[in-house]
């Protein structure tokens, strides 16, 4: 409980709510390891500026909603995209995808579904709520890096983003 | 035994069934997701690690970190094979007739480039259709072609030829080739998973290739087999439905 507050407490230390309402990238990934290397390939092409990593999908649902320590947040400055992880600890992906995609405020923001495994189920239920992409992690780290700058490249620069 | 042991033995067995299909289920999700994280942050920090120190590093430093980061691979490329092969056991047939000729064609152009395909000599005689699932019985041909082709590697004339025949009143296909070949004492070793006749030094592969091709045969009914002699060739035979049953 301690460590989660300490962590909470760091990034809020670090983001102010005006830079909460700049954000373009929403990365959602319970996995560190999987978050550095995802942050790193967005580094080396200029696009982690305007990041912010949410470590599982309640800190996610907090911050889209603008509620508990976001609660300042304004929730109509919409980010570019969300990078969504699926096998989170306490809120999974599809249940935040679920609660995005049925709101009138965020079902818009686009929703990149970022997971290790090709399970029909997922690939289906995501869909079905109106995921915007889906796209299974390589394991392979030149293809891992290449497939997270070309979805930072697409989604941040040459979508055109909701109004 | 009375009539409602039996119903009972038949409920508890349905019951124990169930149960390990769930079990298997998990057992894949782990094997898909929990193994493969742990091996991307592996092959990925070394990678960085190869990249970005890679001034601080002398040869032999570098040659290890290879050798991780292939391994790792290699784990990786292992774990995929085996959950397309235990996927392929739950899925259901959809049955249609299938233009096998045109198939094993289709398969031939997209493993070798036309340019390769000049090296061998490719004969592929009249298949008739039958009666199966397309993506899956494609799925038998490039297994088996591919086969065929890595093992004739070695050749200085390589030849493939498909063909089909009627013996014994069944109706089979078979793909030859004049390859490697393998020692028959060791031929039911041949359709199990992760089971190789060859090393890896020798011709490269990870032993999932025929064990998917008994897996999708036997689910259509028909059965599978192999002759060879080593360093002359092999030759396998399959049987599938020719018309709907």
């Amino acid at each position: 409980m301690n460590i989660e507050k300490q962590t909470i407490d760091t990034i809020s230390l670090t983001i102010n709510m005006q830079t909460y309402n700049e954000v373009e990238i929403v990365l959602v990934e319970d996995n560190p390891n999987d978050a550095e290397l995802t942050i790193r390939a967005l580094k080396k092409i200029n696009l982690a500026n305007n990041l912010i990593h949410l470590k599982d999908g309640a800190e996610a649902l907090d911050f889209i909603f603008a509620r508990g320590i976001y609660s300042q947040r304004n929730v109509e400055n919409i980010p570019k995209v969300i990078l969504l992880d699926i096998k989170m600890p306490k809120v999974d992906g599809i249940e935040v995808l679920r609660q995005i995609k049925g709101n009138d405020l965020t079902k818009r923001i686009p929703v990149v579904i970022m997971t290790s495994s090709k399970e029909q189920k997922d690939i289906f239920n995501s869909y079905n709520l109106g995921v915007n992409s889906y796209v299974v992690k390589p394991v392979d780290f030149e293809s891992f890096a290449k497939a997270v700058s070309e979805l930072g490249l697409y989604w941040v620069l040459l979508n055109q983003k909701t109004i | 035994m009375e009539n409602y042991q039996l119903e009972k033995r038949i409920e508890d067995l349905n019951r124990q069934l169930q149960t390990t299909i769930q079990d298997l289920e998990e057992l894949q999700h782990a094997l898909s997701h929990d193994l493969r994280a742990p091996l991307r942050a592996v092959i990925g920090f070394s990678s960085i690690l190869k990249e970005e120190y890679s001034g601080q590093l002398d040869d032999e430093a570098r040659r290890l970190i290879e050798t991780i980061v292939t391994n790792s691979k290699k784990a990786n490329h292992f774990i995929e094979e085996l959950v397309s092969f235990s996927r392929l056991g739950r899925k259901h047939l959809l049955l249609q007739q299938v233009p096998m000729q045109k198939l094993a064609w289709q398969c031939i152009h997209e493993l070798l480039t036309e340019q390769e395909q000049e090296v061998f000599d490719i004969v592929i005689g009249d298949l008739p259709d039958c009666y199966g699932d397309a993506v899956m019985l494609k799925e038998v041909w490039v297994q088996l072609l591919k086969n065929a082709i890595r093992y004739s590697s070695k050749k200085e004339q390589p030849s493939i030829e498909v063909n089909f025949t009627v013996a014994d009143g069944l109706s089979v296909y078979v793909v030859k080739d004049k390859g490697a070949g393998f020692d028959m004492e060791y031929s039911h070793k041949l359709f199990h998973i992760f089971q190789r006749l060859h090393s890896n030094d020798e011709f490269e592969g990870t032993g999932t290739g025929l064990a998917i091709v008994k897996r999708i045969i036997l689910k259509h009914g028909g059965s599978v087999w192999a002759e060879a002699v080593p360093n002359k060739g092999s030759s396998f035979y399959f049987t599938v439905p020719l018309q709907e049953q």
